[in-house]
């Protein structure tokens, strides 16, 4: 009974009373949308935390470098190293490795098998010495230059430094027009 | 008697409670205009047959949610476990695909019969909108469903769809990881695209379906169109009250909604028949990122999209990509607001007819050439496609080693003899009455039209077998092909008089 | 239709109505054990849709239908029935009775530097593995060889002592100029001395060749081209190396014309 009285009380007393009841009331509405848009900053952060802080390309070991014969490219598989702990098989990154013959300015090509039209995979053909592309047709000579197709530059390509006797590779993320493979973008050293 | 008034007294104790009788009981005995009772009351029956469909995969994906692990190192051998071990987990999967495809079928289908019966006219404008929503959800639907399929055309898949995200300007890059959940295809993209197909757009659909709905109950089922008959909003819905008034409308239920039920349950058999029929859609290869002996295809539905993809010119390609998703939305949707009056039968509207005729058939000719996938080089052509056997005959041994180079430097791949190959490039069989020798090596050598320079790839005497091999293929009687000198001014003819035998 | 196949039909039209009206599938239940080979449930067998476990979409490394694998990775330039092809034909017994599956697994994994057979092991694409390669070598013997009429003194398929070109000019006039003209300049069946053909084959080759014949294309073996000549005879080995060197002597001198010019 007391606390009717009170809010009676509070309702039907003078203008500055009423006032303080107007100001409250706006105060709550203002609470509760101040704390819902503080709420939603967490779940935002959540839900685009990873474009903000983005798992980096690390450098990974693709093999000795003498196992590499100049003059051939192959295909090597070695783990992501920004793959989830439950990745799978998805968690491989499948590169080719092109040893340049001898006399050339550099020694290695690293090349993402994604095609720069919309990443299907090249294949590799050693005897025309071409990637082709298994989805819209995109061809790519052996530098990784762009041959025929509908892609619309060479194959992305990776930075790479030779660490001892271990051809080491700066890879991870998936490619695209816009985020090319490190070899092409300014990649700070890690 | 006991028993049925007992029954009766629980029933009326919900009834007391839930007052269906005031609330639902108007809603399926709302009035439609009494010309639904002549045939083309059956072109009424695709919305609820789509909204069924919707049902059945509701069912049946939380069927299979019971199994199925959405998680990239599991998902793929889980859908092998449906299929090959689970009672009838194969079926299941088979339903859910096959009741997919046939809801996006049905939904296009009422999209077009609403179309064509002018049926988003005024007042139903805001029924179309959200019903483009609910078609938008649907290929949503559609896409994320074959992600979560998990094999190699889903991991390909994700990453044809994340290089056209990533061609967007300045925001590209930062969207792709948004859809990839981090900067490569895994498990977070999995789980990702496993939140949208299983409660984001299933919570969007429904929401949308709701209101749909209630606009479809609130400003009633359009009357069949009639010739001459235009929609005017100054008079419409005066007009509309007088065709559903007492003793002229048909309540919904149960008169013309039997004719739901039946297509309905028709549908639905049929959706089961193909089921047992054809099965379930894979899973295809294992999601191996190192596995490149794939060929990528996206399901039926994007087959259109893959061939124009395919098709559209270099210097153009990216506009293609992403304006032409925004003009599609818009213009399906800004529609209503633009054609929102006026006559409402197909036969006073000829652009609405003509462009329904165009857009089908330039889906359906997509859609072929996405089957086909002409453009696609064929990559065991080289060691599986035998050079054939009428050519081998004729060959001498130089042309013949031609022949071997042509295999071995993968030529078949793009090309075709006698129509076994790829068909990226011409035919080969009669290119020899087509260039002449410098002609071919020209060709060979630089590549050009679309041909990479095989310059580098060919030693001297590989290029001199396989351009006399490419000059020996023409027709027998057929002389070489002589290129005209230059200010002959004659073609065709020119060329075959001055062949010589 | 006898009785359990009508019950089993009814039980799964019980099962099918059940699903579609019901909505409230089963399938999540049971526990999940049991050998990869064994479906739990067989009485859905009869129906088209349902797939096995042997039709599961594998890599091509899975392959192991030696038939699948020849037509998949060999036909292209051995042809369909492994003659008739651009290439030397595989389904020819006298080659087959004078090669060993160990030297076809040797030049399978890793090609002929002097001709032109890539090497088909894994690290290429379209290549097969060591168990591809071994099954497709025997199936190829299992297939083609074995035949019972071969002729007698067949020379062998490596060459034993290097020939003489001056003598293998007498018996290319003698034998091979009927079809391949004069100092195979060409005639019926083609040139042979042209440096596009010399410069793509191996002498190995050249060999085998003209020990086997083109049975498929009608070209004779070292029996029919020797006896049907002024030889009156089967070629022997040293006729055949006689012959390479002639061809070798053409080929080095087509060279050396590349080089110094005209």
């Amino acid at each position: 009974m007391n606390e009717m009285n009170d809010v009676e009380k509070s309702t039907t007393e003078g203008c500055c009373k009423k006032n303080r009841r107007a100001w409250f009331d706006w105060l709550s509405w203002f609470v509760l949308g101040a704390a819902s848009l503080i709420m939603s900053l967490p779940v935002i952060g959540f839900l685009i935390g990873g474009v903000i802080w983005k798992k980096k390309d690390q450098w990974v070991p693709l093999g000795k470098v003498s196992q590499f014969k100049p003059g051939t490219t192959e295909m090597v598989t070695v783990k992501n190293p920004v793959r989830g702990p439950w990745d799978g098989i998805t968690g491989e990154l499948a590169l080719y490795v092109r040893h340049l013959p001898e006399g050339e300015e550099k020694e290695f090509q690293i090349f993402s098998l994604h095609c720069t039209h919309l990443g299907c995979p090249v294949s590799w053909f050693d005897e025309p010495g071409l990637f082709m592309c298994p989805c819209h047709g995109s061809v790519f000579y052996a530098d990784g230059g762009y041959a025929a197709g509908p892609a619309p530059r060479g194959l992305f390509e990776m930075k790479y430094k030779i660490q001892g006797d271990q051809l080491v590779a700066l890879v991870g993320h998936y490619p695209t027009l816009q985020s090319p493979g490190s070899a092409n973008v300014q990649a700070t050293e890690t | 008697m006991h028993v049925l008034k007992g029954i009766k007294n629980v029933l009326m104790w919900f009834e007391h409670r839930l007052v269906l009788r005031e609330t639902f009981w108007p809603i399926v005995r709302h009035p439609v205009p009494r010309s639904l009772r002549r045939k083309v009351g059956w072109m009424y029956v695709l919305g609820s047959t789509a909204m069924t469909l919707l049902f059945l995969q509701v069912a049946t994906g939380i069927a299979l949610s019971m199994v199925y692990v959405p998680s990239a190192g599991e998902a793929y051998e889980s859908l092998n476990y449906l299929n090959f071990q689970v009672p009838l987990g194969w079926l299941l999967r088979a339903i859910h695909n096959w009741s997919a495809t046939m809801m996006l079928i049905v939904v296009v289908l009422h999209m077009t019969q609403v179309f064509l019966a002018g049926a988003y006219k005024y007042p139903r404008e805001l029924t179309w909108m959200l019903g483009v929503v609910l078609f938008f959800c649907t290929v949503g639907m559609a896409f994320t469903g074959q992600v979560l399929r998990w094999d190699a055309d889903s991991y390909w898949g994700l990453g044809v769809g994340a290089a056209m995200i990533g061609r967007i300007p300045y925001i590209g890059p930062a969207l792709v990881d948004l859809m990839m959940g981090g900067p490569m295809v895994g498990g977070e993209t999995l789980s990702r695209f496993f939140a949208l197909h299983v409660y984001i757009i299933p919570g969007i659909l429904f929401a949308a379906l709701g209101a749909h709905l209630y606009l479809v109950v609130r400003k009633g089922i359009s009357e069949p169109p009639e010739v001459g008959n235009e929609v005017d909003p100054e008079t419409y819905e005066e007009e509309y009250e007088k065709l559903i008034a007492d003793g002229e409308g048909d309540p919904f239920f149960p008169g013309p909604m039997a004719r739901d039920a039946f297509f309905i349950g028709f549908t639905l058999l049929f959706v089961l028949a193909i089921a047992v029929v054809f099965g379930p859609d894979g899973p295809g290869l294992s999601p191996d990122p190192a596995n490149v002996a794939v060929e990528p295809v996206p399901d039926w539905y994007f087959l259109s999209l893959f061939a124009v993809l395919a098709l559209s010119p270099r210097s153009l390609e990216t506009y293609i990509i992403l304006i032409g998703p925004i003009i599609v939305v818009g213009v399906l949707f800004m529609l209503p607001i633009f054609a929102g009056r006026g006559e409402r039968h197909p036969f006073r509207r000829p652009v609405a007819v003509l462009s329904v005729v165009f857009i089908f058939l330039a889906l359906s000719v997509l859609t072929w050439l996405g089957v086909t996938e002409p453009w696609s080089p064929h990559m065991n052509a080289w060691t599986g496609d035998a050079v054939p056997v009428n050519i081998v005959k004729r060959l001498s041994p130089t042309e013949m080693q031609g022949a071997v180079v042509l295999q071995l430097k993968a030529c078949r791949n793009c090309h075709a003899l006698d129509g076994i190959g790829g068909k990226r490039g011409p035919d080969l069989t009669h290119v020899g009455s087509r260039l002449d020798r410098p002609a071919l090596v020209r060709q060979v050598v630089q590549g050009g039209g679309n041909m990479p320079a095989y310059g580098k790839q060919l030693t001297g005497a590989q290029i001199t077998a396989l351009v006399d091999f490419l000059h020996a293929c023409r027709p027998e009687n057929r002389p070489p092909a002589v290129v005209p000198t230059p200010g002959d001014g004659v073609e065709g003819p020119g060329k075959l008089s001055r062949a010589g035998p | 239709m006898n009785k359990t196949a009508r019950n089993d039909r009814l039980l799964w039209l019980a099962w099918a109505l059940g699903i579609t009206c019901l909505a409230i599938p089963l399938s999540g239940c049971g526990s999940a054990t049991g050998s990869d080979n064994e479906q739990r449930v067989r009485f859905d067998d009869w129906m088209p849709g349902k797939p096995r476990e042997s039709e599961r979409e594998r890599p091509y490394a899975y392959q192991l239908n030696a038939e699948k694998i020849f037509a998949t990775s060999c036909s292209g330039c051995h042809g369909d029935d492994g003659r008739l092809g651009p290439a030397p034909p595989l389904n020819d017994p006298l080659f087959l009775a004078i090669y060993s599956p160990d030297q076809m697994l040797a030049v399978l994994a890793g090609g002929r530097s002097d001709g032109l057979m890539p090497a088909f092991n894994a690290g290429h694409v379209g290549g097969l593995t060591e168990q591809q390669r071994g099954i497709l070598v025997k199936s190829i013997w299992e297939r083609w060889g074995g035949a019972s009429d071969l002729p007698a003194n067949i020379p062998p398929y490596l060459q034993q002592a290097t020939g003489e070109a001056a003598a293998g000019k007498v018996i290319f006039a003698a034998a091979c100029s009927r079809c391949h003209g004069e100092d195979g300049k060409g005639r019926a069946a083609g040139a042979l001395n042209e440096r596009g053909f010399l410069a793509l084959v191996s002498d190995q080759l050249l060999r085998r060749i003209m020990i086997t014949g083109r049975p498929d294309l009608g070209c004779p073996d070292f029996v029919q081209s020797g006896s049907e000549s002024s030889l009156k005879r089967p070629l022997t080995g040293a006729d055949i190396a006689n012959l390479v060197a002639l061809m070798s002597a053409w080929r080095s001198g087509e060279e050396k014309a590349l080089v110094d010019g005209p």
